[in-house]
């Protein structure tokens, strides 16, 4: 069916719960969110149009995903994100995308590799993160002006504070 | 920008210069909340929302970071999953109702459908009918063993039939139509007869 439709420039990636409470190795318990336990599906998405997904597990660390020799240094969620938009891109190579993503998958390799294939992207990140530029570095209980803004480029990857 | 630090990474947004920022109106931050004294120091006393320039970055973030939250939303309006004892179900469930949310943006997206826009409720209920006609005997190989004259075909809509799920003065406890204009249009389900 994804024949009929060509993606727009602007797409997600996240997280999404199916609700299960039974047993298998493969749920995810977050007591915390709205879906407290079941599968967790990494979802690239436009405009509620689910275009990939891929299954996450915590059994073994993560589905594995084939990743090229040298994407090795990425982590599970980035070989996995990595995996659904080249899958995509691969669908459609003459189109480029910006991808929106969130904390949990954003790290500065898989980012530079992404620009490396022509995809654009944007996403949060947090300052926990080991590439994360030391100079951008807070407390967590620093008081800041309403307009503070300072920035830094690494490796082709902006970094906005 | 925020109340509390934001920290964000982009191959996208230039830092600096003249397009880095866009005029928006951003809302007083509650005076408990995390850095509330730095943040609420641009308003002046009493004022709830004022139009500050924002990066453009952090605009983009929050007009196109809503993707699978729509498909979230969508799916839990007519939910199809039952309670079931294999694990492997509610994959089945949520790849169906992907599939039928997909569908009906694309039946959206259709040139013929631009002047109206096509009820989720609508589009449902006429893929179940959908499925089930394209399910029948004639076209099913593992039922060709029945002769063609015992087919069954789904009669005329019989619209002055009241739903078998909604009688009147019985109202079930989960009713099948959600307006009670629909109550005697509604097509029963179980409706089919064998010619």
């Amino acid at each position: 069916m994804q024949q009929y439709r060509v993606p727009g420039s602007n797409v997600t990636i996240d997280e999404a719960m199916i609700l299960f409470t039974g047993r298998s190795i493969h749920i995810t318990k977050m007591p915390n969110k709205p879906i407290r336990q079941g599968y967790k599906f990494v979802c690239m998405a436009e405009k509620g149009y689910v275009w990939e997904f891929h299954p996450s597990s915590n059994a073994g660390g993560g589905d594995p995903v084939d990743v090229e020799s040298h994407l090795l240094h990425l982590t599970d969620t980035g070989k996995m994100v990595h995996h659904l938009i080249r899958h995509s891109h691969q669908r459609h190579p003459k189109l480029s995308f910006n991808v929106y993503m969130d904390n949990v998958f954003t790290t500065k390799p898989l980012l530079a590799e992404l620009h490396w294939i022509g995809i654009e992207e944007y996403a949060t990140c947090r300052q926990q993160f080991q590439e994360f530029p030391k100079e951008l570095k807070i407390g967590n209980n620093a008081k800041l002006p309403y307009h503070f803004r300072s920035g830094a480029v690494h490796a082709g990857v902006a970094t906005l504070l | 920008m925020d109340s509390s630090p934001v920290t964000m990474m982009s191959t996208i947004y230039p830092l600096s210069g003249e397009n880095s920022l866009v005029l928006r109106m951003r809302k007083h931050s509650g005076n408990k909340s995390t850095n509330a004294s730095g943040a609420n120091s641009t308003f002046l006393p009493g004022e709830h929302q004022q139009g500050l320039d924002i990066p453009v970055s952090v605009d983009a973030h929050n007009q196109h970071k809503v993707g699978v939250d729509i498909a979230d939303q969508y799916r839990t309006y007519f939910d199809t999953q039952l309670i079931s004892r294999n694990n492997w179900y509610p994959l089945f469930y949520w790849i169906l109702e992907s599939a039928l949310f997909n569908s009906l943006i694309i039946y959206r997206d259709l040139p013929a459908n631009n002047e109206c826009t096509v009820n989720h409720f609508d589009f449902r209920l006429s893929s179940v009918n959908d499925l089930l006609q394209t399910g029948s005997p004639s076209t099913m190989k593992c039922f060709s063993h029945i002769p063609a004259s015992q087919t069954i075909t789904r009669s005329a809509p019989p619209y002055n039939l009241p739903c078998p799920h909604c009688l009147p003065g019985k109202l079930p406890s989960r009713p099948c139509c959600p307006s009670t204009k629909r109550y005697q249009e509604c097509i029963p389900h179980f409706g089919w007869r064998v010619e």
